[in-house]
């Protein structure tokens, strides 16, 4: 969390993660593409020779004044690749959020699972236990055939029923808002709760 | 991390007493996740956002590479010189990053003896401020739930934008 009242400003961070080819810099791609350009940065990639992602792709929303504060949202993904696992413990520092992409076919449950489960061990080393990290998991390539089921899929993660799951085709924009929306929603719950205490 | 009015008035002052004694093009202060806290210089049309998010990145990176070859002890610096400019990047406290982009004319060695000057004062604010909640904060509260899912809402374009 970090507020400025001499700026004004309110600054989130939201990390996307989850296994390889999942679709983490297609979310951040479709975002830059619906956002009114006067209220986001320009799409900030760190890739390798072969077009993926080698540190983090990077886009700043600015949105709206919100009670007298400009919120702006930090969207950052990870490299999803497998030997990249201690860039992705760096890039999760300091999120306030984090929405998981998974991929829904059957043949990538283990990535899936494997991938949920470093992630939450990396936040445990930075001393955040999981459950009390506002996060949103997108099942996404719906379009896909042999496709699990999101209740197979709650299952094998240890998912409970308020844990929101939302279905997604990200190549077309589909299912891109709503796990967005859904995170700003609980990180700021969670702020408001924060500062109250 | 919240700052007052207090505070950024005092790392405001440091970082443009950093750019009147080394000239340099631009300083930034972020956290060390990548958030801007203060920008002094020419930064009018720079992705201020994303040049923080790579600085703090930068020295991540750095660290976890000293962490690994058993150096965590040393001076939490990175220094880059380039044609224009050397790009220095220096750890505060562990939970800021400053950022300073110097002319390559200016002498890195004055350059490093003022920042480092300014490293210990920001230090110095950044212990002092620790778990302080600024006045400000308990008369704004943050927005609600739902005015930020509406922001959103009201700079989502349907179709491409491009």
């Amino acid at each position: 969390m970090y507020i400025n009242y001499a700026r004004r400003e309110l600054i989130l961070k939201i990390v996307y993660y989850g296994p390889a080819l999942s679709g983490k810099t297609t979310n951040l791609v479709q975002i830059h593409r619906h956002v009114d350009p006067s209220h986001r940065s320009e799409l900030l990639s760190l890739k390798t020779t072969e077009d993926r992602t080698l540190y983090f792709d990077f886009l700043e929303l600015r949105l709206g004044k919100i009670v007298g504060l400009n919120p702006r949202v930090q969207l950052y993904t990870v490299p999803g690749q497998p030997h990249y696992e201690a860039t992705r413990r760096l890039v999760l520092r300091g999120a306030d959020g984090v929405v998981f992409v998974a991929d829904s076919q059957l043949q990538r449950m283990k990535d899936n699972l494997e991938s949920w489960i470093a992630m939450r061990n990396h936040l445990g080393s930075y001393g955040i236990q999981f459950p009390g990290l506002p996060h949103v998991v997108q099942l996404n390539k719906r379009d896909l055939l042999g496709i699990v089921s999101p209740n197979l899929f709650r299952r094998a993660l240890g998912l409970d029923l308020d844990e929101p799951v939302v279905e997604a085709v990200a190549t077309n924009g589909t299912g891109v808002q709503a796990p967005l929306r859904s995170i700003l929603e609980e990180v700021v719950s969670r702020l408001r709760q924060e500062l109250a205490a | 991390m919240i700052i007052g009015l207090e505070q950024q008035s005092i790392i405001d002052a440091i970082l443009s007493g950093i750019l009147v004694r080394t000239s340099a093009l631009m300083v930034a202060l972020a956290t060390s996740d990548g958030r801007p806290v203060a920008l002094a210089g020419r930064h009018d049309g720079v992705n201020a956002a994303g040049i923080c998010a790579l600085a703090a990145a930068e020295l991540a990176a750095s660290q976890e590479l000293a962490r690994i070859i058993d150096d965590q002890d040393s001076c939490q610096a990175i220094l880059r010189e380039g044609q224009r400019y050397n790009l220095l990047i220096y750890d505060v406290g562990r939970s800021l990053v400053l950022l300073v982009v110097a002319p390559r004319a200016q002498t890195i060695g004055w350059v490093r003896v003022v920042v480092r000057d300014a490293v210990d004062e920001l230090n110095k604010i950044a212990s002092r401020f620790r778990d302080w909640v600024p006045a400000e904060a308990r008369r704004a509260p943050p927005p609600s739930q739902a005015s930020i899912g509406e922001a959103l809402d009201d700079i989502w374009v349907e179709g491409d934008v491009h």
